[in-house]
């Protein structure tokens, strides 16, 4: 039985191998012992845009897109704050300015058999005597364009891609080897288009990554692996957070 | 007969509030609620007397208190409870203005500024979101103190917990007359959402 199999994990995704690489103690936190991190203002302001502009480029009203995007933010965030009411403030311009971007791709297609919205990817990592799926799903396909697009928003646009969206692109990138790859970055002020990152190169180092988790959870049951990793209490994947690593790690 | 408008929103007392140090004047001990009515001061056990909070008469604001006895504090409130409007100044503090229901048909007005208070308000208000219905408001009790701690001191912050949600009774209803007591049925449970499928996509089988 290899360490996936052990600890019952049945695929992993760029987020969960970039969680692992970047913030051990909170993978084990919630890939172990299933608890996760509250989801902040900020990433459900993304989805809420991103709702907006799919029901916009798939024949809905702009302006009644925005209206349902405010609505799902402000009933997930009931009670604003100044960060919340920053995010919310947001949300209309990010909106109109990616649609600047993606209105000439036309509508995008979604699977016509499923209830789930994006369609599914999936490769394979193999090494000795294991091996898992790594999954995605997929914003916005444009078969007629030959172009995938994965929407980020953000509050500030970059100029290079992350390390980690770099392995989100080059997982979407191999499974859809023949469709270009893109990630449109957008602000409230600002678009850019980026595709960074080797295919080959990229998933060889997230490979890497992978046998040393498999190696982890061979050698170790989950309360054995909450016990030895490293907490860094510094990190941002904690902030929001604090109370339930207080609660979980004691620290 | 002609009006005269006084500025009032037409809320009175008696007046809700949490007390994370205990008054001065010895009425209420530390870490409790309280109703003020006049000069006088009754503690109100939440955690045992549960209060219904009418959430959709709620505001947030900021509040500037001189902390003189008899001088009102000033509010700036938000022009909806989904936006808070930036700090007027450094004097302002974070607040909200609610009216509850504390049993016996009586209503009682919580408008209380202050990390601990606002707080425990941001904190129930995921649960609050969950708000069944319209016209649908949640039984609240006390569950727990936090402590919390600052730079420049600490304070209490009281938890809250939704026990169930009930129709708005008499005493939150607009213009209702004081002292009706209604017994608020207890509201239906949403029912859980289906969980979303998993597409059955036909997936390229990539290695790596």
């Amino acid at each position: 039985m290899n360490g996936f199999e052990k600890h019952g994990i049945e695929h992993l995704s760029a987020s969960n191998i970039n969680l692992w690489a970047n913030a051990p103690d909170v993978w084990v936190m919630q890939y172990l012992f299933g608890k996760r991190t509250p989801m902040g203002a900020a990433a459900w302001r993304g989805i809420c845009i991103e709702d907006a502009v799919v029901s916009t480029l798939m024949g809905e009203s702009e302006t009644d897109s925005i209206k349902a995007a405010l609505e799902k933010f402000d009933k997930r965030f009931l009670i604003a704050d100044e960060k919340t009411t920053k995010e919310r403030n947001v949300i209309e311009p990010t909106v109109q300015l990616a649609l600047e971007e993606l209105i000439e791709f036309g509508k995008p297609e979604f699977p016509a058999d499923s209830e789930h919205p994006q369609e599914k990817i999936s490769i394979t990592a193999k090494g000795d005597g294991w091996s898992i799926p790594v999954i995605g799903y997929l914003d916005l396909v444009f078969p007629q364009h030959g172009t995938v697009v994965d929407l980020k928003t953000t509050n500030r646009v970059p100029s290079k891609m992350s390390a980690e969206h770099q392995l989100q692109r080059c997982i979407y990138a191999a499974a859809k080897g023949n469709m270009a790859v893109k990630f449109l970055y957008v602000s409230a002020k600002k678009a850019n288009w980026l595709e960074d990152g080797d295919v080959a190169e990229t998933l060889g180092r997230a490979k890497s990554q992978i046998m040393r988790l498999e190696k982890f959870l061979s050698v170790l049951d989950k309360d054995a692996a909450k016990a030895v990793v490293p907490v860094n209490p510094n990190s941002f994947y904690w902030s929001g957070s604090e109370e339930l690593r207080k609660e979980f790690y004691g620290i | 007969m002609f009006a005269i408008d006084t500025g009032s929103d037409g809320v009175s007392g008696p007046f809700f509030q949490w007390s994370a140090r205990g008054s001065l004047d010895g009425q209420v001990s530390a870490r409790t609620f309280y109703i003020r009515d006049g000069s006088q001061k009754t503690i109100f056990d939440v955690e045992t007397k549960p209060i219904i909070l009418d959430i959709e008469g709620m505001k947030t604001g900021w509040q500037k208190s001189e902390g003189i006895a008899g001088v009102a504090p000033e509010w700036k409130w938000n022009a909806s409870v989904n936006q808070m409007m930036p700090q007027p100044s450094e004097d302002f503090k974070k607040g909200f203005s609610i009216r509850v229901a504390i049993g016996g048909g009586e209503a009682a007005l919580w408008e209380q500024a202050g990390a601990g208070v606002w707080q425990c308000l941001t904190d129930l208000a995921p649960k609050l979101a969950q708000q069944p219905a319209k016209g649908m408001l949640p039984v609240v009790k006390l569950v727990d103190v936090k402590n919390m701690q600052f730079k420049g001191g600490s304070t209490a912050a009281p938890v809250l917990e939704v026990v169930k949600w009930v129709e708005t009774p008499d005493c939150l209803k607009e213009g209702a007359a004081a002292g009706i007591a209604t017994d608020p049925a207890p509201a239906p449970q949403p029912a859980p959402q289906p969980a979303p499928a998993v597409a059955p996509a036909a997936l390229d089988d990539v290695e790596f």
